[in-house]
């Protein structure tokens, strides 16, 4: 039996125009995507629009994808939190954007969502690693990551200086990638 | 290995996470296209940053989203403009140089640089062979022509920043020498018209080694390149990195 096709090769074969290795790579992240455009958007119908957006970026872009830089899996998901961020920022009418920290960690152990669905043992990592940043900086990475707001909007919900959050989500950034660790790769 | 300033570092960071107000992003992709340890530094955050979607649980999408990706897919690679590069009122006409810049001889702008040892490869996907060829020609003659001058880009420090124009009459070759634009962002260039009017979109590029041929630069006062969402703008979402004054 043949080994499957790593993530890389079937970006590679994306850029030749192979749809069957698009098909493949929805296979393998589309659930992914859809769950982080959801939770950006929280609307079914824009998460599906934002998914096939980011979709076709990595179509169209596949050419150019370097994996000495990225991970397919990242450089995908890099192109859903744009295309997701991108449309609530227009959507200035959508309310309380900030007012609505969902505190992602203490999900780790409370979701019901069934077995079948919760993310891999990454996800349990990443939520893990969440959940062992100061509270301060966990929340300035969600403000960010998951409502979209800019740091200057971060600053004006927190009521503090601009300076203190852009070192604070520096310094979050950081340590989390560290608490993921080097093998982590998403 | 330069250390990245404690303020570039944080802003690139920011600039991961997507949380940058347009100005601010600008500058970060300035730094990430000027320096191999930002460029580094950007990619490692963008790894991190991507990490925290895994930190929500999948759901699953409806059943049809699927089909509808794969022939949304199939339909763009039929040779005809995606509405993103509608966008752009002037046509995109963008190839790429593949071996560059040797000394030679030949061309009569080289002045500065010597001959362009050229191939031209890899014409956008989406541009059809005539056009590939008219633009090759246009390159050619705008190289031959004995008019043609090297204009700089300069960053706003008035260092240089990002590749140069090659000038000949009312024709220019924008070619870049900008790192590759990261996921989702594309260089795009504008003409710019004196008096405070609004700039013209013109074509967008993604790197180092592409070449666009810019039509009736006559009208501006110069060039200047932005970074812009995947597709182009109609507007600039920010002031120009880099301009090239005619």
């Amino acid at each position: 039996m043949e080994a499957e096709p790593s993530d890389v090769l079937l970006v590679a074969r994306c850029a030749e125009g192979d749809e069957g290795a698009l098909a493949e790579l929805y296979d393998r992240f589309g659930r992914a995507a859809y769950a982080l455009a959801l939770r950006i958007v929280r609307d079914a119908t824009q998460a599906e629009d934002v998914v096939q957006e980011a979709f076709l970026d990595l179509w169209r872009t596949a050419a150019r994808f370097d994996p000495s830089l990225s991970r397919p899996a990242s450089y995908l998901l890099t192109f859903v939190h744009r295309r997701a961020v991108d449309l609530i920022r227009r959507e200035q009418a959508r309310p309380q954007r900030g007012g609505d920290v969902e505190d992602i960690a203490s999900r780790a152990s409370t979701d019901d969502v069934p077995a079948s669905l919760v993310a891999s043992e990454q996800g349990e990592t990443v939520r893990r690693a969440l959940a062992d940043l100061p509270p301060p900086q966990r929340q300035v990475l969600e403000l960010a990551y998951f409502n979209g707001l800019s740091q200057s909007e971060i600053a004006e919900h927190l009521g503090e200086p601009l300076g203190t959050v852009k070192s604070r989500t520096h310094v979050a950034l950081s340590r989390l990638r560290e608490l993921l660790g080097e093998g982590f790769h998403a | 290995m330069n250390r990245i300033p404690d303020d570039v570092a944080a802003l690139i960071s920011a600039h991961a996470l997507g949380a940058l107000e347009p100005d601010q992003a600008a500058l970060a992709e300035q730094h990430i296209a000027a320096s191999d340890e930002c460029r580094r530094a950007y990619e490692d955050a963008l790894e991190t940053a991507a990490a925290l979607a895994l930190a929500v649980a999948d759901s699953e999408p409806p059943a049809d989203l699927r089909d509808r990706i794969v022939a949304a897919a199939r339909a763009e690679r039929q040779p005809v403009s995606k509405p993103a590069e509608k966008a752009a009122a002037a046509p995109r006409r963008k190839f790429r140089l593949a071996g560059l810049l040797t000394p030679s001889t030949g061309f009569a702008v080289i002045g500065v640089a010597a001959a362009i040892v050229f191939a031209l490869i890899a014409v956008s996907q989406h541009d059809s062979a005539s056009s590939a060829r008219d633009d090759q020609q246009a390159l050619v003659a705008i190289l031959s022509a004995p008019d043609a001058h090297v204009v700089p880009l300069k960053s706003a420090a008035g260092g240089p920043a990002g590749g140069r124009m090659i000038v000949s009459g009312n024709r220019a070759a924008l070619v870049s020498s900008l790192r590759n634009a990261p996921p989702g962002r594309t260089y795009q260039a504008w003409g710019l018209r004196p008096g405070g009017a609004s700039p013209v979109p013109l074509p967008t590029f993604s790197g180092n080694g592409d070449v666009v041929i810019l039509d009736d630069v006559g009208q501006y006062g110069g060039v200047g390149v932005t970074v812009e969402p995947s597709g182009g703008s109609q507007t600039p979402s920010a002031a120009p990195f880099a301009v090239a004054t005619l």
